[in-house]
């Protein structure tokens, strides 16, 4: 999960910065941009499997939270509001036209990441990126959510407009179905690797 | 509790990794279980190592914004040196004229900040170049996606969703001249340069429908026009240049399809 700062302080500098917009100020609201931009591409880049579409759903996504930024309450959750508004864009999108999807490009481990986690094939990364490029899209944004924001459910109910056990119940499936789709290929490797059923219980996937 | 029903306990968990009691107890005597919530766990580490395209239309928004934004502060800074007085003379009666003329010429001043000063710091015009921007970057992905069917499919896209916006804006003709000039670069200019190499096999199955699109364009935009005409003049003129504009990409389109 991308670092992010929850500390009272980080939080108090965001309160700052967004009741400066609140008041008009285009510096504090880029700062707000730089905060949360890539955050949502990803999340909007693994929804609709389309760079350019990503993109344009973000920027879409800053003006109007911009231009709605006095309804937001300052004090409440900053995030969840982004990330619902981001929502609402992408369902309206899908709405207007039926978007064109490209596959993903290979994926391949952050080279940021530590020795264990480099040492994951490649392929498997491959596996987990097909695995959930295949999961319905609304069990992929709640997962997405949950996993890569951290969102609990009751914030993940509050930007897709669910109910908590709504949410809960997609991260449930969405999870249970990544599960299922990764085990075969996990066999398959462990197989391929080593023909000895202990290296079989040790593989992860 | 059996091992399914503590499987799906940790599937339905907000933190797997951090499981209630008593899930933990059996997970301590079941190694069958501790291996499948170490896989669970370990799939959603990968999760955030998947990567994104990188992407460089942030960097170009924050540009627009701080660009925006630092005009803003110009104007702030500039409002408040027009209330410096000039220093008056001696003579008491040029005093009292100047002071007359100074106290007018701030309630003048005064009453012009209270007339410019946006009541709505974030009213849309503010955005016409980030939205200006957002277009050409809207563009440019357009342009440059590989196929040449898809690049012309795109466009298509592109020029049906500034018509559709267009139309929007009557009201507005500032903003309607921008989206109508956008519209007839993307049309006259790069769909048609792009269905020209459209290799004739695709031709009748993307020119067709784009080709009735431009049709559809025209007569919307001419009967809105139309409409608007003694109120909106400058709006009618727009709309007349997106109704040129599709009429022309039209009749150019099915050149190409007649071969």
């Amino acid at each position: 999960m991308a670092s992010f700062d929850t500390s009272q302080d980080g939080l108090a500098d965001e309160h700052r910065l967004i009741v400066a917009a609140q008041q008009g100020d285009r510096l504090a609201f880029a700062q707000l941009v730089e905060r949360y931009w890539d955050r949502l591409y990803r999340w909007l880049y693994r929804l609709t499997r389309d760079q350019h579409t990503a993109e344009d759903l973000v920027q879409e996504s800053f003006l109007k939270a911009f231009a709605g930024l006095k309804k937001f309450q300052a004090g409440t959750n900053f995030r969840a509001w982004l990330f619902c508004i981001a929502h609402n864009n992408y369902a309206n999108q899908c709405r207007a036209s039926a978007h064109r999807r490209q596959p993903l490009p290979e994926d391949v481990p952050d080279s940021q990441y530590g020795p264990l986690e480099e040492a994951i094939s490649a392929e498997l990364l491959q596996d987990l990126g097909r695995a959930i490029q295949r999961l319905p899209t609304e069990f992929r944004a709640a997962l997405l959510l949950r996993v890569e924001e951290g969102l609990s459910f009751r914030q993940i109910a509050e930007v897709l407009d669910l109910t908590e056990e709504t949410a809960r119940w997609r991260v449930f499936k969405a999870r249970q179905k990544l599960l299922s789709l990764l085990a075969p290929r996990r066999e398959q490797r462990s197989e391929a690797r080593s023909p000895r059923a202990e290296d079989k219980k040790q593989a992860d996937f | 509790m059996n091992c399914t029903v503590i499987q799906r306990r940790l599937l339905a968990a907000e933190r797997p990794e951090q499981p209630p009691a008593e899930i933990q107890n059996h997970l301590a005597q079941c190694p069958a279980c501790r291996a499948w919530q170490r896989r669970l766990i370990q799939m959603e580490r990968l999760i955030p190592q998947l990567s994104v395209p990188s992407s460089t239309a942030k960097e170009l928004f924050l540009e627009r914004l701080k660009a925006e934004g630092r005009k803003k502060k110009q104007n702030i800074l500039v409002h408040p040196s027009a209330f410096l007085l000039p220093p008056f003379k001696k003579e008491r009666a040029l005093r009292k004229l100047s002071l007359a003329f100074t106290l007018a010429a701030s309630l003048l001043v005064f009453a012009f900040a209270w007339w410019s000063w946006p009541r709505n710091p974030v009213a849309p015009p503010d955005l016409s170049r980030i939205e200006q921007a957002k277009l050409e970057h809207r563009l440019n992905n357009s342009l440059r996606v590989e196929t040449v069917k898809e690049r012309v499919l795109r466009l298509a896209q592109l020029a049906d969703e500034i018509h559709g916006e267009a139309r929007k804006l009557v009201d507005n003709s500032e903003r309607l001249e921008q989206w109508s000039q956008f519209y007839t670069r993307i049309v006259s200019l790069h769909l048609i340069e792009q269905a020209r190499q459209l290799p004739p096999e695709d031709r009748q199955t993307v020119l067709e429908k784009i080709a009735l699109r431009l049709a559809e364009a025209e007569s919307e935009a001419t009967r809105l026009a139309t409409q608007c005409q003694a109120a909106a003049p400058r709006s009618a003129a727009a709309l007349h240049q997106i109704a040129l504009a599709s009429q022309k990409g039209e009749r150019d389109l099915r050149t190409l399809l007649k071969g």
